[in-house]
């Protein structure tokens, strides 16, 4: 039995997976029937031909008895499969130009497809690398009447929220900051974060070497920090005896009691060193609160939703707003105060969520071209072979079984396709540094993995699919007959499959081109944008001043100017200016402000300029123009009357109609005593700060640096002629100052504004990219449908041309044709791009779907190609020589 | 297929028998067995040749028989099928089913004579 089992099961196996000896000893044995039989017929006297003959017709079809043979083996439906993918290889091999064509369209489309899900699944669908990171949520304070509606969070917030919300599992805040590694020529800048123990605990994360912080090192204040992996295996070589050795972070020694585990990666600031936050009494007080300086990360409760904790969020806010001074409540509320709750992932990625959902939709509308392409192709290629298919049917081939060998043809180019888009996709995304992305969250994390092999293994099923049953379609539901006489089943007729195809693709195209056009004519509206500074020969860069070592402000300021001092006196260095900020450098210092007298209407809110406090060179290096007054000079020290330089805007909102130069403020929400009022000595031309896409409602304020206390510093330096040259000269003049101080995050200022641009310039420039190739389709697609028409009339236009029509008949007669297929298309393409370009408007600026410019070069553009598109099938057309075509059939 | 305007064609179901009865006179291959069953059955009936293949797959594959390649008498290369034991065995049973079966046509048969 078991013998017998097994032999059955080898039979089975044999037949699967020895096809070709299966078929050879078929063929030897019908060969051997026939022969023999035919040796009978000669035996009785019929000439070798007829003997023949009348072999075949005793046994029969041979096609007929192999398939009813097949059908036998009992492996039909993986056989079949097997014979249909060998057969659909022969199909391939045997039309090697148009297979390449379609293989490499399949490539191209799925390929800029993997390459674009991988993004998105990489940056917007993955869960972030900490377990139930779907609770992990973001909270920040909002002021939206003040004109700033996202800072972070207070101290006392935190302390709250974590002893009364319930909502809330675990609540952490933490700052991002920057310091120097050691020291010397061994010194380098990190990233760093600065948090509360609870911080790990909200993301669960544990430690690869020794622990991390606990409440304990909250309430010591002891230095220890807890290091990033690729900082331990950087610079401390991967030792595990790093725990309990001592760091120098900006001079100052620091335990280390902790390495971080390599799958950590909290935010875009790519932090590697973090160090325990102190709160102490000070910071719990009512004058506490709306100091937002801290980000907050919180962990949902485990049954809590985002909403519940919003709720929960917004009524305790709402309880401890009653037991503010009445000044600060009106001021608070006056200026819409709210908390958001967000989820973590969401907010981690809002600015690149909509840029990535249209590059999405638009490689999934050139994918849908690309597969109308195929499917068309499929189309003529199998109709070419209708006759072989009407055969087929009249020997009794199911409609189904041919569908079924149609689909795995399609499919197996679709597959080859696929697997070379896939190789596509995998150059393409090294190509991603290009695109300057490093503002993008997670997207190192890009990569081909098993999703994007999954996403394309369901895209080459659709494509394959949709071609091969588009194609069966129109060959198998004509009477199959008719293709044994002419050899092209319904040749005129069925070519509506094809057009529709065609229209389609024009109609997809003109969107894409017409939503890269509007995306182009927005970047050129914000680029033509004067940001009321002059960015071009502008160096860039950070600098942190220690109060390790310059222990007061007086000594920080002294290093400052000396600095400043040597590298002014650097052959090609204009001025130089440091600044707690700069624009467009991704800081965002901003304070509430209250002018002398001025009375804050109920229902207003006090405004929250654009704080910064700057050296005297400031204006001059970046080129902000004053209208009124006078720039900060050597007088404004420390000690002297505190002065201030406010820009138009806020000008314009506290003093209209009079002159802001004399008029006093205070920095902050509160009135303090009058040697705290801060003078204006002059109005600066209003600047955009941080995106082009608006000027600060806001305004802007600036201090004088020798005011205030500083240790981390913005420099600018205005220069001429190399950059290089000239920023290493300056680098090294610095540091011959003081060894320690290394200038890092050197940039132009011209390329912070370009960068900001970013998420406005690459998908416009990724879209277009998609536009070309959708073009290039669609045009393939209109000359395909024109040279199938030419083909199939080739015999009337011959005939119209011998009675004596003219060649223009002809043109008109393709032009028809063109227009029916062209039109259709052009019409539903810019309904749809209307619609689709509401999708898009919040990436636009000063542009819309009404954008007439646009619209006429988009229609240009497509127009054209189509044009192109046909002139070879209407040229060959037009010099069609009746006498030969008419005696071709 | 004009002959089968004069000659029935074999009975449905019959030929699996007729091949299991051929090789219980030993192995042969397919166009011994065409022929054998043209030649035996006296032109009574006409055996579809086309048929005979898919037959002997069929019996194969149910383990009723098995195929071997060998040398014919004048030296080419043939697959031949003989019986297994199963294939006895089915035969054996398939007979008696048969006679029972023709028996009963035949006496039906008979009896629509008889009222005639």
């Amino acid at each position: 039995m078991v013998t017998r089992l097994f032999a059955a099961l080898r039979e089975r196996l044999a037949a699967l997976v020895s096809r070709d000896t299966f078929e050879d000893d078929l063929d030897e044995e019908l060969r051997f029937h026939l022969d023999h039989a035919t040796a009978r017929h000669m035996r009785r006297g019929l000439p070798r031909d007829e003997a023949r003959r009348a072999a075949f017709r005793q046994l029969g079809n041979v096609e007929a008895i192999k398939e009813a043979v097949r059908g036998e083996t009992g492996v039909r439906p993986l056989q079949d499969l097997g014979r249909d993918v060998h057969q659909a290889c022969r199909q391939l091999l045997h039309h090697p130009g148009l297979s390449a064509i379609v293989i490499v369209t399949v490539a191209v489309c799925l390929g800029a497809g993997a390459a674009v899900f991988s993004v998105v699944h990489s940056v917007l669908l993955k869960p972030l690398p900490f377990p139930e990171s779907h609770r992990l949520v973001r909270l920040f304070n909002s002021y939206p009447h003040s004109g700033n509606p996202r800072t972070g969070t207070s101290v006392p917030e935190y302390l709250d929220r974590r002893e009364l919300a319930r909502t809330l599992e675990e609540a952490a805040l933490y700052r991002e900051e920057s310091n120097t590694l050691g020291t010397g020529e061994g010194g380098r800048h990190t990233f760093s974060l600065r948090v509360t123990p609870s911080f790990f605990a909200v993301l669960r994360v544990s430690p690869a070497l020794g622990r991390l912080f606990s409440h304990e090192d909250d309430r010591q204040g002891s230095p220890r920090v807890v290091i990033g992996n690729a900082l331990w295996q950087s610079a401390f070589g991967g030792r595990p005896d790093v725990i309990g050795t001592t760091a120098r972070l900006d001079g100052v020694g620091y335990e280390v009691i902790g390495v971080l585990p390599k799958t950590f990666r909290f935010s875009t600031w790519d932090a590697q060193v973090f160090t325990p936050l102190h709160f102490g009494p000070r910071d719990r007080a009512v004058e506490a609160r709306h100091r937002d300086n801290f980000q907050m990360v919180a962990r949902l409760a485990p049954a809590a939703t985002v909403e519940a904790a919003q709720a929960e969020i917004a009524s305790l806010n709402a309880m401890r707003l009653d037991a503010y001074p009445p000044e600060l409540r009106r001021t608070v509320t006056d200026a819409g105060f709210s908390t958001v709750v967000r989820p973590y992932l969401a907010d981690l990625t809002r600015e690149v969520r909509q840029p990535l959902l249209l590059l999405w939709s638009g490689v999934v509308v050139v994918l849908v071209i690309g597969a109308a392409n195929i499917a068309s192709l499929h189309l003529l290629r199998v109709r070419a072979r209708s006759r072989e298919m009407a055969v087929r049917l009249a020997i009794g081939a199911g409609r189904f079984r041919i569908l079924r060998q149609l689909v795995t043809e399609s499919t197996v180019m679709a597959a080859l396709g696929g697997v070379l888009g896939l190789l596509l996709a995998r150059a393409s995304l090294n190509l991603l540094s290009a695109f300057e992305v490093y503002q993008i969250p997670r997207i190192d994390d890009v990569g081909i993995g098993w999703a994007v092999v999954a996403w394309m293994a369901v895209a080459v099923a659709i494509v394959g699919t949709v071609a091969g049953v588009v194609a069966g379609w129109s060959v198998l539901r004509r009477d199959a007959h008719l293709g044994l006489w002419t050899g092209r089943a319904g040749a005129a007729g069925s070519s509506r499959a094809h057009r529709l195809l065609v229209s389609s693709q024009v109609a997809l195209a003109l969107v894409l081109i017409m939503t890269a056009g509007l995306l182009a004519a927005s970047l050129r509206n914000l680029t033509a944008i004067d940001p009321g500074f002059d960015p071009e020969n502008v160096a860039v860069a950070a600098l942190i001043i220690p109060a390790s070592r310059y222990t007061n402000a007086q000594a920080r300021l002294d290093f400052l100017r000396r600095a400043v001092d040597a590298v002014e006196a650097v052959p090609g260095v204009g001025r130089m200016a440091a600044a707690s900020q700069l624009p467009f450098s991704g800081s965002e210092g901003r304070t509430a402000i209250l002018p002398e007298g001025i009375a804050v209407q109920p229902g207003e809110a006090v405004a929250q300029p654009y704080a910064t406090a700057v050296s005297a060179g400031y204006f001059d290096t970046l080129g902000i123009g004053l209208t009124e007054g006078r720039p900060f000079e050597a007088g404004d020290r420390r000690g002297a009357p505190r002065v201030a330089i406010v820009d138009e805007t806020l000008a314009r909102r506290y003093w209209p109609g009079s002159t802001a130069v004399g008029k006093r403020l205070w920095l902050g929400a509160n009135p303090g005593s009058r040697d705290e009022l801060f003078t204006v000595v002059g109005v600066a031309r209003p600047i955009v700060q941080d995106n082009l896409r608006q000027t600060d409602a806001a305004g802007a304020l600036y201090i004088p640096m020798t005011q205030t206390s500083f240790g981390f510093v913005r420099i600018a330096v205005k220069f001429e002629g190399d950059r290089a040259a000239v920023w290493s000269a300056v680098r090294k003049t610095i540091t011959a100052l003081d060894p320690a101080l290394v200038p890092f995050w050197t940039d132009t200022l011209e390329n912070s504004v370009g960068a900001s641009l970013l998420l406005q310039r690459t998908p416009m420039r990724l879209l277009s990219g998609f536009a070309i190739v959708g073009l290039f389709l669609g045009a393939l697609g209109v000359y395909g449908v024109m040279a199938h028409e030419f083909g199939s009339r080739r015999r009337e236009i011959a005939v119209r041309l011998a009675v004596g029509g003219s060649r223009r008949d002809i043109v008109s007669l393709m032009g028809r044709e063109w227009i029916q297929v062209v039109g259709t298309g052009i019409l539903a393409g810019a309904a749809g791009a209307f619609a689709s370009s509401r999708l898009v408007a919040s990436l636009l600026y000063g542009t819309g779907p009404h954008d007439l410019r646009v619209l006429a070069a988009s229609l240009g553009t497509l127009i054209l190609a189509a044009l192109i598109a046909c002139l070879i099938p209407v040229r060959r057309a037009i010099r069609i020589d009746p006498a030969v075509a008419l005696r071709e059939d | 297929m004009t002959d089968s305007d004069t000659r029935s064609a074999v009975l449905l179901g019959t030929l699996d028998l007729l091949v299991l009865k051929l090789l219980e006179l030993g192995p042969m291959h397919g166009w011994g067995l065409a022929e054998q069953l043209e030649s035996m059955s006296d032109g009574v009936f006409c055996v579809n040749q086309g048929s005979l293949y898919p037959a002997l797959q069929r019996l194969k594959r149910r383990g009723l028989v098995r195929a071997r390649w060998r040398m014919t008498d004048n030296a080419r290369r043939a697959r031949y099928y003989e019986l297994t034991r199963k294939g006895a065995t089915q035969l054996e049973h398939e007979r008696t089913t048969w006679s029972r079966t023709s028996g009963a046509v035949n006496r039906v048969l008979a009896f629509n004579r008889r009222e005639g």
